[in-house]
């Protein structure tokens, strides 16, 4: 009969419209996209369970602030301010002018230890260019004389800079990233990502969970090995984790390493027996001031600092391999590698 | 009841047809087809330059690449895996990084621009670590 036909092909054509939206939904419900591209002087990995679309958005709001806060790239915003040093003020973005304010903040929280305008040293030494040296005492003397985070003048009003002396240059590198890690996580949310994860030059950003529920298993870098081998894991859900260290950036020059994290009161690399210092807080921004702050103020004076803020955990790795973690950590990081230790 | 009036020549066909198109896509929906490994993404400049399937390596090679400036890395694939044995960057992080052959993981050389990345439908690594904050 014609009818039990059209029983039969109504069944099947159920069951192959199940398998065929079956075959069809679960790559999209479950598998990430992901880029990785060199931007900001760096590697910046993004990873989204959202459309091609949004994450090429995502790489076009890194681009945006790379050009706005760069310091060696003609026409941005940190660029005009310190070619105006000691002349006018220069209008600025408001993604800039944050971003000035809170490094300013962090400037003061230090005692000047972290210190935007540290651009002289910067620059002297020329850690990660390809003329890295050992600038002579003299220079060192005469660039420490134009770092001066309190000669920072802001106007909120006509969101202006200017630096107060000639010479005088800003330098958003210990903070730019932290930053952009911020405002690219608001872009995602707002168009509606449930799961990121986001590496901006060893800045980790994660949005949510993964997709299946469980958490992110983040790693954090062992000091004393190549990229990729970690001390630990964490497992986090909507939050940041930086690490600074010195291992990232340096030269070597009569068997001893100079690396890129400069103490303008010495002129010279910081040395403070840390090896390492990640930094575990929901905004970015204040993972990457406060994890090179810490690194630059030492173990115990950094330790204190922490102590007093709130929402924020952190893991310092000293030179002899002692591993020092926030109260809130302590429950969470179980397992070291070999060859560190916990300090108790 | 006869049999022939459920199964018309005809109707075979159909319901055959159907049939395959249900069991490719189940297939699919469970992971079975469309799995051939992991594949990397060489980029220069942003520019991809290569892509290798790395499940179907047979045998292992080198090859080189060198960018606008004359700046090179020697890249080695084998098996499953791939790595950098040899680059004219000062630091060296890419070549002292090692293999990498899991989902999402990356080689960066930061000086040459070069980028070697795992696409996301590679196996997961084994220790199960999403990322690594350096």
């Amino acid at each position: 009969m014609r009818q039990r036909t059209l029983i039969w092909t109504i069944v099947i054509g159920f069951f192959v419209a199940a398998g065929l939206g079956l075959a069809l939904t679960r790559p999209r419900a479950q598998e990430a996209i992901s880029d990785t591209r060199v931007m900001m002087d760096t590697s910046i990995e993004i990873r989204i369970f959202g459309s091609k679309r949004t994450l090429e958005a995502a790489f076009k709001r890194v681009q945006e602030l790379d050009e706005l806060m760069s310091r060696t790239r003609k026409g941005s915003d940190i660029y005009k301010v310190n070619q105006e040093a000691g002349r006018r003020w220069v209008e600025v973005s408001a993604d800039t002018y944050q971003v000035i304010e809170t490094a300013l903040k962090f400037a003061e929280l230090t005692g000047g230890l972290f210190d935007p305008t540290i651009t002289p040293l910067v620059e002297l030494w020329g850690i990660g260019t390809d003329n890295p040296q050992i600038p002579d005492q003299g220079a060192i003397e005469k660039a420490q004389e134009l770092i001066d985070y309190r000669r920072v003048d802001l106007d909120p009003k006509g969101r202006k800079v200017r630096l107060a002396q000639p010479g005088m240059g800003l330098d958003l590198g210990a903070i730019g990233k932290g930053y952009a890690a911020d405002s690219v996580a608001q872009l995602l949310r707002e168009r509606g990502v449930k799961s990121a994860l986001l590496n901006l030059g060893g800045n980790v950003y994660v949005i949510g969970g993964k997709p299946d529920g469980t958490p992110w298993r983040i790693g954090i870098q062992d000091p004393f090995s190549n990229r990729g081998t970690h001390v630990t894991i964490l497992e986090v859900r909507d939050t940041s984790i930086v690490t600074s260290g010195p291992y990232e950036r340096f030269f070597i020059r009569n068997g001893k390493r100079y690396h890129h994290i400069l103490n303008p009161e010495t002129g010279y690399p910081a040395e403070t027996g840390l090896a390492s210092v990640s930094i575990i807080c929901p905004s970015s921004i204040t993972g990457d001031a406060l994890s090179t702050s810490v690194f630059l103020l030492g173990l115990e004076r950094g330790l204190a600092l922490l102590e007093e803020l709130e929402n924020v955990e952190a893991m310092l790795i000293t030179n002899d391999r002692k591993v020092y973690l926030t109260s809130g950590l302590k429950s969470q990081v179980k397992s070291l590698a070999k060859g560190f230790e916990f300090h108790e | 009841m006869n049999k022939s009036r459920y199964f018309k020549p005809g109707d075979l066909i159909i319901y055959g047809a159907l049939l395959v198109i249900f069991v490719t896509g189940t297939l699919i929906a469970a992971g079975g087809l469309g799995e051939e490994g992991a594949v990397a993404v060489i980029t220069q400049d942003g520019r991809e330059i290569r892509r290798i399937n790395l499940g179907q390596v047979d045998e292992s090679y080198e090859f080189r690449v060198e960018n606008a400036e004359g700046q090179y890395n020697i890249i080695r694939v084998e098996p499953g895996r791939i790595r950098v044995t040899e680059a004219s960057c000062p630091d060296k992080v890419d070549v002292k990084q090692g293999w990498i052959s899991s989902a999402h993981q990356s080689i960066v050389c930061l000086p040459n621009r070069l980028v070697i990345r795992i696409e996301a439908d590679a196996p997961e690594a084994e220790d199960g670590i999403d990322g690594i904050a350096f």
